[in-house]
Order: C-alpha cells, then sequence, then structure tokens
C-alpha cells in the first residue's frame, strides 16, 4: 500500500542507524563471559504512513528491535531518530510524550493485559498514565475506541478473558490507539489467531491505518502474511538485515540463502495445488 | 556453585543480625535478672551492683553484646544467671530433647501426608478425596493447644500413658529395657500433638501440589502414550509437584526446634521450649539470645537444604543460577 | 481393505462446571485407512481437538461420549482402562500443539522418549529402552542423539522439541499418528522442518496420519483427503487437491479465502476477505445451519434446519443446503 506520506515533507518517521545490541551474562567465580549479540549495526528507515515488515525466524533479534524503539531496552550502540527527534536522548516529559506515540502490540494479548481491568478500564489505562483527557472524555474514547476496532461497546465491562483471542487482540489495538500514536508496532500480533481472525484484524489494520494516519512495523516469520500487509519487507536474520525490499521482488528474486528459506518454507508452495497461483 | 556460596553467605548475615536484634530487644524488656533481688531487703545494694559487675551487666551494650560474640567462639555462648552454668551446657540437653520429638514427629507427618496427599489427588472429588479432607479440615480448625489438652485428658482417663514428663519418677531404678519403654510412654502424647498439629497443613500442600501437577499438559501428553497410571503418579506429577512442597519441607526443617514450645510447656517435656519460657520470665538474658540463636541456625539451615534440593530437583532453577 | 480407524455417529458434550452443556462434537462419521493421510480443517472451537481426545479416550472426566469408535475393529468406546493404556502409543499416538508444554519440565528428552519404549515393551531392559530412544532421535533427524538425549526440554528450541514429542510418539511403531496442529506454535521454517519429518516418517513407515489445522495451506502438502469441520460437524469431505481448488461449502470457500497468497504486485489486491463474526460458541445452539450467520450465500431455509449430508459427486460429501439436504 503506497500510503498518502502525510507529513509531505518526505522525512522518515523512524531512522534507526547502527543499531547494536549485546547481551552479556557474567558468571561469578568463572572467567567465562555469555554473549549474545542480538543486533548488529542495523540501519533501516520507515516512512510515515507505510507499514514495515521484519521478517526472520525465532530467535534472529527482530523482537529486539522492537523493544529499543519502544525505548523498553537500552541498546548498546547506535541513534534511532524518531519524528526527526534523537529518542535514544530523550527524557522526563518529553520521553513520556514520544513512549505515547509508540505503542507495541505483542503477540500473547491475555499476558499482556490486567485480568482484573475490565475492557473500559484497559482501554483507558495509557491516558490515565499519561493525564490526557477528562474522566468523560476517556470514558468516551473508550466508547469510540470499541466501535473502531469492531467490538460491541456492551462489552466494556467485560474482563480479558471474556474475549476470545481474535476479540483481545482488537481490544489490544483499541487500547495502542487511544493516545492517537503515530508509530504501531506489531509483535507476532498474528501467532495464534485462526486463518479468519487473522485476516479480520488485517482488513481492521488497513482500515485503521488508512483513517487515522497509523505508521505500522510489523514484526513476523510469516512471509507469506507480511507480503500482504507490508509495504517493504526487511529480512533479518541473527541480528542483522541480510536483504530489503518490495514484497513481490522478495518473492521472485530472493537474492540471499535465508530469504529463499524463508519463502520456501511457506507451506502449500510445492503442493500440486499450488497454492501460490490465482 | 556461586549460587551456593551466596546463599551460604546470606544466612551468616541473617545470623548476625538476629543476634544483635535480639540483644536489642530483650534489654527493651523492662527489668534484669537481678531487679527482684533488689527488692529483698537482706541483700544490699553493693551486693547487687558486685554481681552484676562479675556478669559484665554494667557495661554498655555494644561491649557487652563484643563479649559475647567472644563467648561463643570459645564455645561457651555466655553465661546463665540463674544456673552459674555455661549456656551451652545447658541448652545442648534440652534441645537434644526438643529434637528428638520434633525429628521424629517431622518424619511422621511427612511419611504419612505424602501417600494420602497423593491418594486424595488421584481420586479428587470422589470418596475418598472428600473424607480425607474433611479429617484434615477438623484437625486443623482444632487448636494445638487444645489438641495437648485433650490428649493429657486421654491420658488421665485411659492410664494407658504417662500424663506428661519425659521420665518417670522411678526411671533412676529401671533396668536399660524398662527405661527406653519408658521414655517412649512419655514420648507418644507429644508427638502426637504435634503430628495432629503439622499432618493437616502437609497433607493439604501435597493434595494441592499434586492436582495442580496432574493437570500439566505434560502428564496428559504421557498418558496419551500409554504410560500407565502409576507410573505416571510418581514418576511424572509427584516430581511436577515437588517445588512447592520441597520448600515446606525446609520450613519444617527450620521450625524444627521452635514450633514444638507449646506442646512442651502443656505436657512438661522437658526440651528448649519450657527452657526459653522460663529464661524469658527471669530475664536470664545469655539462656534467651543462646536459645533464639540456636533456633536461627535451623531456620537458616532449614532454608539452606530447601535451596540445594531445589537446586538439585529442578534443572530449571540450574539454568537460571548459572 | 478394511479401515484402520472408524469413527461412528460420534457425540461428545461436555457437562463440566455446571455450564449449559457443551455440544462439541455432533455426530462425527469417518474412516482412516492403513497408510492414509487425512486431513481435518476447521477453526478453534470447532471440535477438532476433542475428536483427537475422544480417539484415545483422554477426554476430561465430565464429558460426555456417545457413538462408536473402532479401531482394527476393536470398540474403544468401552474399552477398559488398562487396554486402553497398551493401545495409547503402541497403536494410536497423539502429539500436540506447544511441545514445550507437552514435554516434562524436569526429565531428560531421552529418558522421556526411554519411558514410553518401557511402557510397551516390558521385556527391554533399561539399557535397551535407551538405545531405542536414540536410535529414535537419529531417525527424527538429530545427528547428535547423545546430547539430545541428555538435554532438557527447556534447552532445546521449539523445532527440536516438536522432534522430540515425534520421537515420543513414534517410539512404540504405532501404524495411526494424530497430529493436533502440530506447527501451530512455531514459526515457518521450523514448521517445514517438521512437515517434511512427518511426510518422510510417514513413508518409512507407511503410517497413517491424522493431520489437524486450521491452516489449508499446510493440509495441501500433508493430506491425501480431508475434512472440513465446523462447530462440531463435518461439513465437507473429499479428496485434498478437489475440495481445496473446488471447494463446495461456502465455509471452505470463504476459509480459502483467507489464505495469504502469493505477494501481489498491484496494492489494489493486498485485501484478504475475511468471514464475519466469529467461530461459534459449542455452548450456544441455535436451530438451522450454524454457519448461516456467517455466511455469504445464505437463503431462508439455512436458518431453520440443520442440513442433512448429501453426495453430490463421487468420493465428495458436503452439508449445505445449496447442494440438496
Amino acid at each position: 500500500m503506497v500510503a498518502d506520506i502525510v507529513t509531505g515533507d518526505g522525512r522518515p518517521l523512524v531512522r534507526v542507524q547502527g543499531l547494536s545490541k549485546t547481551y552479556v551474562q557474567d558468571r561469578l567465580l568463572s572467567r567465562e563471559r555469555f554473549v549474545v549479540r542480538a543486533l548488529e549495526r542495523v540501519d533501516l528507515v520507515i516512512r510515515p504512513g507505510s507499514s514495515f515488515a521484519l521478517v526472520g525466524q525465532s530467535g534472529s533479534g527482530k523482537s529486539t528491535l522492537a523493544l529499543c524503539l519502544a525505548r523498553l531496552e537500552p541498546p548498546t550502540e547506535g541513534k534511532i531518530w524518531f519524528e526527526g527527534q534523537d529518542l535514544l536522548s530523550l527524557r522526563g516529559r518529553a520521553l513520556m510524550r514520544a513512549r505515547g506515540r509508540i505503542q507495541l502490540i505483542f503477540q500473547d494479548t491475555a499476558a499482556a493485559m490486567n485480568p482484573r481491568l475490565s475492557a473500559k478500564e484497559i482501554i483507558i489505562e495509557p491516558m490515565r498514565i499519561q493525564s490526557v483527557g477528562t474522566r468523560q472524555e476517556q470514558n468516551e474514547r473508550a466508547a469510540y475506541m470499541m466501535e473502531r476496532v469492531g467490538l460491541p461497546p456492551a462489552w466494556l465491562n467485560r474482563r480479558p478473558h471474556q474475549f476470545s483471542g481474535g476479540q483481545r487482540q482488537r481490544l489490544a489495538i483499541a487500547r495502542a490507539l487511544s493516545l492517537q500514536p503515530r508509530l504501531l508496532i506489531l509483535d507476532e500480533a498474528f501467532m495464534g489467531l485462526d486463518l479468519s481472525m487473522q485476516a479480520q484484524i488485517v482488513g481492521l489494520l488497513q482500515n485503521l491505518q488508512r483513517a487515522e494516519h497509523l505508521t505500522y512495523l510489523f514484526i513476523s516469520h510469516d512471509l507469506s502474511l507480511m507480503a500482504f500487509v507490508a509495504d517493504e519487507i526487511a529480512i533479518f536474520d541473527r541480528g542483522r538485515i541480510v536483504e530489503q525490499g518490495l514484497p513481490s521482488e522478495l518473492f521472485s528474486n530472493p537474492r540471499q540463502p535465508q530469504t529463499r528459506a524463508l519463502r520456501d518454507a511457506i507451506p502449500g508452495r510445492s503442493s500440486v495445488l499450488g497454492m501460490g497461483q490465482d | 556453585m556461586a549460587y551456593f556460596l551466596r546463599r551460604l553467605l546470606h544466612g551468616v548475615l541473617v545470623l548476625i543480625g538476629v543476634s544483635i536484634l535480639s540483644f536489642v530487644f530483650v534489654q527493651l524488656a523492662p527489668g534484669e535478672f537481678f531487679s527482684d533481688m533488689r527488692v529483698d531487703p537482706q541483700i544490699s545494694p553493693q551486693t547487687i551492683a558486685s554481681l552484676r559487675a562479675q556478669y559484665g551487666l554494667d557495661q554498655s551494650l555494644p561491649v557487652r553484646y563484643l563479649r559475647w560474640v567472644r563467648s561463643v567462639v570459645r564455645g561457651e555462648w555466655g553465661y546463665s544467671f540463674a544456673y552459674n552454668l555455661p549456656v551451652s551446657q545447658l541448652i545442648w540437653t534440652r534441645a537434644r530433647n526438643t529434637l528428638a520429638l520434633t525429628v521424629v514427629a517431622a518424619l511422621l507427618a511427612w511419611l504419612i501426608s505424602i501417600p494420602l496427599g497423593i491418594y486424595a489427588a488421584e481420586r479428587r472429588d470422589r470418596w475418598g478425596d472428600r473424607v480425607t479432607v474433611a479429617g484434615s479440615s477438623a484437625l486443623l480448625s482444632v487448636p494445638d493447644l487444645l489438641l495437648a489438652l485433650a490428649l493429657l485428658r486421654l491420658a488421665i482417663h485411659t492410664k494407658a500413658f504417662p500424663v506428661g514428663g519425659m521420665i518417670s519418677t522411678e526411671y533412676a531404678d529401671l533396668g536399660p529395657w524398662a527405661r527406653i519403654k519408658d521414655v517412649a510412654a512419655h514420648f507418644a502424647l507429644p508427638v502426637a500433638a504435634l503430628v495432629f498439629g503439622t499432618l493437616p497443613v502437609f497433607f493439604r500442600h501435597v493434595r494441592a501440589s499434586m492436582i495442580e501437577a496432574l493437570a500439566l499438559p505434560s502428564i496428559q501428553a504421557a498418558r496419551g502414550y500409554g504410560i500407565a497410571r502409576r507410573r505416571i503418579l510418581f514418576r511424572y506429577a509427584l516430581p511436577a509437584a515437588a517445588n512447592p512442597l520441597i520448600s515446606l519441607f525446609g520450613l519444617s526443617i527450620a521450625t524444627l526446634l521452635s514450633a514444638s514450645l507449646l506442646v512442651e510447656v502443656v505436657m512438661s517435656w522437658p526440651g528448649l521450649g519450657p527452657m526459653l519460657l522460663e529464661a524469658i520470665l527471669a530475664r536470664d538474658l545469655y539462656v534467651v539470645i543462646g536459645a533464639v540463636m540456636l533456633s536461627t541456625v535451623f531456620l537458616v539451615a532449614g532454608n539452606f537444604i530447601a535451596d540445594i534440593l531445589l537446586y538439585l530437583s529442578d534443572p530449571r532453577i540450574r539454568r537460571s543460577q548459572s | 481393505m478394511e479401515p484402520l480407524l472408524e469413527v461412528r455417529d460420534l457425540h461428545v458434550d461436555y457437562l463440566c462446571d455446571a455450564a449449559p452443556v457443551a455440544q462439541v462434537l455432533r455426530g462425527v462419521s469417518f474412516t482412516v485407512g492403513r497408510n492414509e493421510s487425512l486431513g481435518i480443517l476447521g477453526e478453534s472451537g470447532c471440535g477438532k481437538t476433542t475428536l483427537a481426545l475422544a480417539i484415545l479416550r483422554l477426554l476430561p472426566a465430565c464429558a460426555r461420549v456417545k457413538g462408536a469408535i473402532s479401531y482394527k475393529d476393536r470398540e474403544l468406546v468401552g474399552l477398559p482402562e488398562r487396554e486402553m493404556e497398551k493401545l495409547r502409543g503402541a497403536e494410536v499416538s497423539l502429539i500436540f500443539q506447544d511441545p514445550g508444554r507437552s514435554l516434562h519440565p524436569t526429565l531428560l528428552a531421552g529418558t522421556q522418549i526411554a519411558e514410553v519404549a518401557a511402557a510397551h515393551h516390558r521385556e527391554w531392559s533399561r539399557r535397551h529402552c535407551r538405545e531405542a530412544a536414540k536410535a529414535i532421535l537419529k531417525e527424527v533427524g538429530f545427528e547428535n542423539a547423545e546430547r539430545i538425549y541428555a538435554a532438557y526440554p527447556h534447552q532445546l528450541s521449539g523445532g527440536q522439541q516438536q522432534r522430540v514429542v515425534i520421537a515420543q510418539a513414534l517410539i512404540g511403531r504405532p501404524p495411526l499418528l494424530i497430529a493436533d496442529e502440530p506447527t501451530s506454535s512455531l514459526d515457518t521454517t521450523m514448521q517445514a522442518e517438521i512437515l517434511t519429518l512427518l511426510n518422510q516418517l510417514r513413508q518409512a513407515h507407511k503410517l497413517a496420519l491424522v493431520f489437524i489445522s486450521h491452516n489449508p495451506a499446510i493440509l495441501a502438502e500433508m493430506a491425501d483427503r480431508i475434512l472440513v469441520v465446523y462447530a462440531g460437524q463435518i461439513v465437507e469431505e473429499g479428496a485434498v487437491h478437489q475440495v481445496l481448488t473446488s471447494p463446495l461449502h461456502p465455509f471452505t470457500r470463504a476459509l480459502l479465502q483467507c489464505v495469504p497468497r502469493e505477494a501481489p504486485h498491484a496494492a489494489a489486491d493486498r485485501q484478504l476477505s475475511a468471514i464475519p463474526g466469529s467461530p461459534p460458541d459449542p455452548a450456544e445452539t441455535a436451530e438451522g445451519c450454524p454457519f448461516a450467520l456467517r455466511c455469504a450465500e445464505r437463503t431462508e431455509i439455512c436458518a431453520s434446519r440443520m442440513p442433512a449430508e448429501v453426495q453430490p459427486q463421487p468420493d465428495r460429501k458436503v452439508r449445505c443446503f445449496k447442494y440438496g439436504g
């Protein structure tokens, strides 16, 4: 989806340069050190209004990148610019505001929600934390968001466990959008969903993107689904981007073995059916 | 390795902390050993003053603490005012009597509650389960004091057991075999009281852990491969249920010296409990501190043993520590 | 050739927790032949896992089972538990979705496999069981079987764990393997490895396979025949390439449109059609066809009566008013 570039000045929304993250575990009484290079000098650019996907196997480091972008993990090296600002140097109020503009959606929705809160409280929780809006405004926003994500407003009083997996994912989206963010990071948000649910959520996200001028960063291992939702895909392997390009190019002309492996792993391609053809 | 050293260090710090705290707290209680003597007109203030100086009670708190530490290193653990003996001598015999009770009671309680808990968990919500759970609830709701008194009453009524104490008055005249029987007879009721007090708690924990373990997907998968029910119970479910039980076992060890105080006092068993009580009332300072410290040593040891057992039994803990 | 497994008119209700009775399976019938691969396609809550558990008699005590399940002409429904234990793992094996949870956390991976061997070969020594476990670890693709034997499950990756599970399932050499969404919690590359492995093992041991999945693309690779299940009933049945290229039932059709196809060149093609609404709750039973509410092709009769199963073509069955019934 070559979306409208809303800022108009062609500036990227997110620019990552030389990002590295190394985990070191020191062992007491031993000279060994356990070193994991989760990210190695990653560069990428995300244009506003677009959908960018990071695709790689589990353990390739893609989630670590999401955590760094959301400032939940400090990188070891490198820079991140968000909306032109140096994201890593922000503090205090400026940081809080930036956090509101970058929202994260996880795979395990049940674990990401407080089971004691009602749907309404879950949606307005970010607004409460950032002290945005009066009680009345918050409640209105909650009802509005429930409808926008296709859930009946009558369910605002229900608890997360009363929703199905797909419905909880919608709720997570409603919560993420309550602060009107610019960037939504979705980390394996489709895993574990039935195909019909997955398709519904994809449709919802596509609608919302147009209407709310959102930028998406998808993180996934599912190349076939990402080819559908993303404008641009970066293939991740062991902490590095090994190939990057348009989905159709990556499918027809994969240059790196990792890309080819991910493409060939898609089920149904090699069968007589040729699920790949329409 | 490092994990255990850390835990050991932690234990030592606890011991030091407790010693300081108990020193301070005993001081906070009003009066001291010689307070009663002050009231006696026959004893002159100078005598009291010299007695106090002899026992070092006129020194400041930190000085006294250091002198006590030195005494511990020498193996004496301070002096008892009342008995005029090193505390270590006094405490040792009493602690031994207490341990005789509590070790046997703990072993019995665990040996009964583990199979019973497994049985109840297996037959969940069926007759066997309901009966055992109801029984344990009944026992739990009776206060230990009442249990002990009820047993004493039973002893008086049936004359089958002696009523309190550890030995009969004729003990010295008895032959060796008769002596053993005598002690055993006195032993029975206090042990029973202790077992009745702890058994329901252990039973419920075992049952709850087993129920949780039996519901695990890995257990269902094992059933799916045709592994026999009995084998699943002991080889799969029990190890999965072990973690909370090991912690509870550590607690058993930790309270070996402290849990029996009430029973000992009510049933006149010459253990650490009655001595501690007496010493507190008399402000026999170093006896109190000595008893508290010994109990703390068991507490720390119990936790440490639980840590070791957990480390050995659960590979996931090993992984997270190394 | 008589079938290996025959299920006739199976009904399963859950009467648990004093909740409304959930009709999880409603009159399911099918057969599995030797060395055949049957795919079961359905969404969550449609009863596919219950079906797998029912065959192996692993349902909770509050489940009520009616109907007939026969394996090699032996009726399983009333069989004593001891006999059932002998069957599980040696005649029929089941592998589940999340291998991390299916493996015991404090036993060595190899020990868990050896235990299954020991359960079905009481005359084998412990050493023999260990050797057999190592042998099958090699068969499922581990080069260093010794190392894997001595590993704990949490030390292995998802794909490795699932291989261990498969080793456990096959060490008893069962003729029938039921796999319930075995790759749904794995990433695509691990998934591809496991699917390849399963196909290899099927060939090598002439296994019959029942593969349960919510993804038609996976079944396209794994199954010869396919059953489409919706709300506890089979709504379509046929050879896999027929059902997936020319689906008869509206649910099958709609589900196939949810599968992301080859990367579209034009932005306009980037629409994944979705089925509106959610999969039905087994506790709520309504009149008529359970798919009616979400069906794009529904007519008046659909909401009032349940369609019967019809056979519009040889070897194809469907439960929809569009074809009669």
